[in-house]
């Protein structure tokens, strides 16, 4: 496995987490007083029916939404306090995102979509094109480096995607049901190729799935029911 | 694509309307010269009138002999680029087919041609020092009924020509100096009424016959070195502060300076008009960009906020987009600078075959400036971008949520 170690994974603490949106004229609240502790390097799976906050909790803890109250903690960060140039710092060194509908640039290149992450941390052109390689060897698409999303098959997108969120060595990896678009043997593969990288950088994983079989690999379970945590399972 | 066509189709329309209307200015201005520099001044051997200043024809009164010292003086004057004399001479001209006619040689320095509005139709002008050759002007393919479209048919063509003088001891009381001359061009010109365009030393010994001869009331003769000046000033603007200079001399003095000034007041008009009409294609263009861009923005909220989950910064998204509107600006300048040259080329080809269709001369509308294609491309780079700078800056603050909207 060619990745390095990342500095290993982050502790997450959620607490008194209360979240609402706008809706029309009132407010929508779809997490109410979450608490919540992950340990370093854990691996973590959140389940609940559609609508029930997962995604919502993986947003503030990746620095995409603010959180309407409470205390978001990532490592060192105090992540609701962040803004401008220190949250995408934070989205960029510290968080790895793993989407259900892959999250690639349909005019980049496998290659590309990867590289233009490691770009973002500054890294020089050659050694972001060979970190971006290696990436893409270590989830065994380096025959792929040079097509288009729209000529790869929804595992292979997957896993160029894992490969982007890997990019910068994240100490968190966040993945929203990062089965939900493939067939049961291409998730199931898709879910080992992320234990593994897991393995090989230490880093934290929260994963969000409907599919029992995808949170059962998880060390740790929890479940969401409007927008209450049940504790782990 | 469609931003695209859309920079392409204002840039090409701005290229084709400024290529066109900078050409028609200078083209039309200089026809009103007859060939000759916009800014010649005719100078007669005649004292002017008070009011010679007001009018751009000859207003003169008496004879006022035009010499070296009258030319060194222009010569010196403030924004006087050139001076080149004219002598006329009057001559008995009889053609190949025995027609004969009383005309005049205008007799000239032609090695200044360039300085001197005459242009050739057919052929060329006499060598500098031939006392053979000889250009006619169209007055002399009237003389033959000659159509000016047919104007080479007298070239080659042998005249002779007679300067007569009074002898009262000869048989009819005239004799005349005869030469034989080749017509090698055929011109059109405004250096004095006349039939020959010919040296000056030609005119020079013609006049010198004269001059011998008798005094004669039907063939009165000017005694002044040069029956006329043909004088540059050195600019548009500045013909009317020489013809003030000349007339403080005391010459008469004629300009087609208020005509030109007029038909550019027009032409002014006409530049404002095509101006409004790029006006309205840029902004055309620049809403077209920025609708375009508007409408690719909500199309690719999820790939914004994608981007940002990565860590993208907003400054990264809004340099992103301005750079695609930049390529999209460069892109379509070239494609459609291009488009306006072919269609500036096209609408020339077009109106110059209606004028000379409709038996005027053609006046060529399109001279194609490396400038304006040029600032044709800068333009529309310049104006993408200004149209994409409210999308791109929409595009920058999208919040990072968009990455996982709809899920």
């Amino acid at each position: 496995m060619p990745l390095k170690a990342a500095a290993g994974g982050v502790a997450v603490s959620v607490r008194g987490l209360n979240h609402a949106y706008r809706s029309g004229g009132g407010s929508l609240t779809v997490l109410r007083g979450v608490n919540l502790e992950i340990a370093p390097g854990a691996y973590v799976a959140l389940t609940g029916p559609s609508g029930a906050g997962k995604t919502t909790l993986l947003s503030i803890l990746g620095g995409l939404e603010p959180a309407t109250e409470g205390e978001v903690k990532v490592g060192d960060f105090t992540v609701n306090q962040l803004r401008g140039e220190r949250l995408a710092k934070f989205r960029r060194e510290t968080v790895g995102f793993v989407f259900q509908h892959f999250g690639l640039l349909g005019a980049l290149t496998a290659l590309e979509n990867v590289e233009l992450a490691v770009a973002l941390s500054g890294l020089g052109k050659r050694a972001r094109k060979q970190r971006a390689m290696d990436l893409l060897a270590a989830v065994g698409l380096s025959q792929r480096a040079h097509h288009l999303p729209k000529a790869l098959s929804g595992g292979e997108r997957q896993r160029v995607a894992m490969a982007r969120a890997m990019a910068n060595e994240p100490r968190l990896v966040l993945a929203d049901e990062p089965t939900g678009n493939l067939d049961p043997d291409v998730g199931l593969a898709a879910m080992e190729l992320l234990e593994r990288l897991r393995l090989a950088s230490g880093s934290t994983v929260l994963v969000v799935s409907h599919n029992p079989l995808v949170a059962g690999r998880a060390e740790v379970r929890y479940r969401f029911e409007n927008g209450l945590l049940v504790q782990p399972t | 694509m469609l931003t695209g066509l859309g920079v392409a189709l204002g840039s090409g329309l701005l290229v084709a309307l400024v290529t066109v209307s900078n050409t028609a200015d200078t083209n039309v201005i200089s026809r009103l010269s007859h060939g000759g520099p916009v800014t010649a001044v005719k100078v007669a051997a005649a004292s002017p009138q008070p009011d010679q200043l007001d009018s751009d024809s000859l207003r003169s009164r008496g004879i006022h002999y035009l010499d070296d010292q009258a030319v060194a003086a222009i010569r010196h004057s403030r924004y006087v680029d050139s001076v080149v004399p004219v002598m006329t001479s009057e001559v008995l001209a009889i053609s190949p087919d025995g027609d004969q006619f009383f005309g005049h040689l205008i007799g000239t320095d032609l090695t200044q041609l360039s300085n001197l509005p005459i242009a050739p139709l057919a052929g060329r002008v006499p060598s500098p020092n031939s006392m053979t050759e000889v250009a006619v002007s169209s007055s002399y393919l009237d003389h033959l009924h000659v159509d000016p479209s047919r104007a080479s048919t007298v070239l080659g063509i042998q005249v002779e020509l007679g300067t007569p003088r009074r002898e009262s001891g000869v048989g009819i009381g005239f004799r005349a100096r005869w030469i034989r001359v080749t017509v090698v061009g055929v011109v059109a010109q405004q250096v004095a009424n006349g039939d020959f365009i010919v040296p000056m030393q030609q005119t020079a010994l013609a006049r010198q016959w004269a001059l011998g001869g008798e005094p004669d009331p039907d063939f009165p003769l000017l005694s002044s070195q040069y029956t006329g000046l043909v004088v540059v000033a050195s600019s548009l603007d500045k013909v009317h502060d020489v013809r003030v200079e000349i007339d403080d001399l005391g010459y008469a003095t004629s300009a087609p300076e208020h005509l030109i000034a007029t038909v550019q007041r027009y032409l002014h008009v006409v530049d404002i008009v095509l101006g409004g009409i790029g006006i309205v294609a840029l902004i055309i263009a620049a809403l077209s960009i920025a609708g375009t861009l508007v409408t690719a923005i909500h199309e690719r909220r999820r790939d914004i906020g994608v981007l940002k989950a990565i860590g993208a910064r907003d400054r990264d998204v809004l340099r992103w987009f301005l750079l695609e509107a930049l390529v999209v600006g460069v892109l379509g300048g070239v494609v459609g600078s291009l488009a306006g040259v072919g269609v500036a080329e096209l609408l020339g080809l077009v109106v110059n075959g209606y004028l000379i269709q409709q038996g005027l001369g053609g006046v060529d509308l399109t001279s194609i400036s490396g400038i304006v294609v040029i600032g044709g491309v800068m333009g529309s780079a310049l104006l993408s971008l200004m149209a994409a700078a409210v999308p791109a800056l929409i595009a920058a603050r999208l919040p990072a949520r968009e990455a996982v909207a709809g899920e």
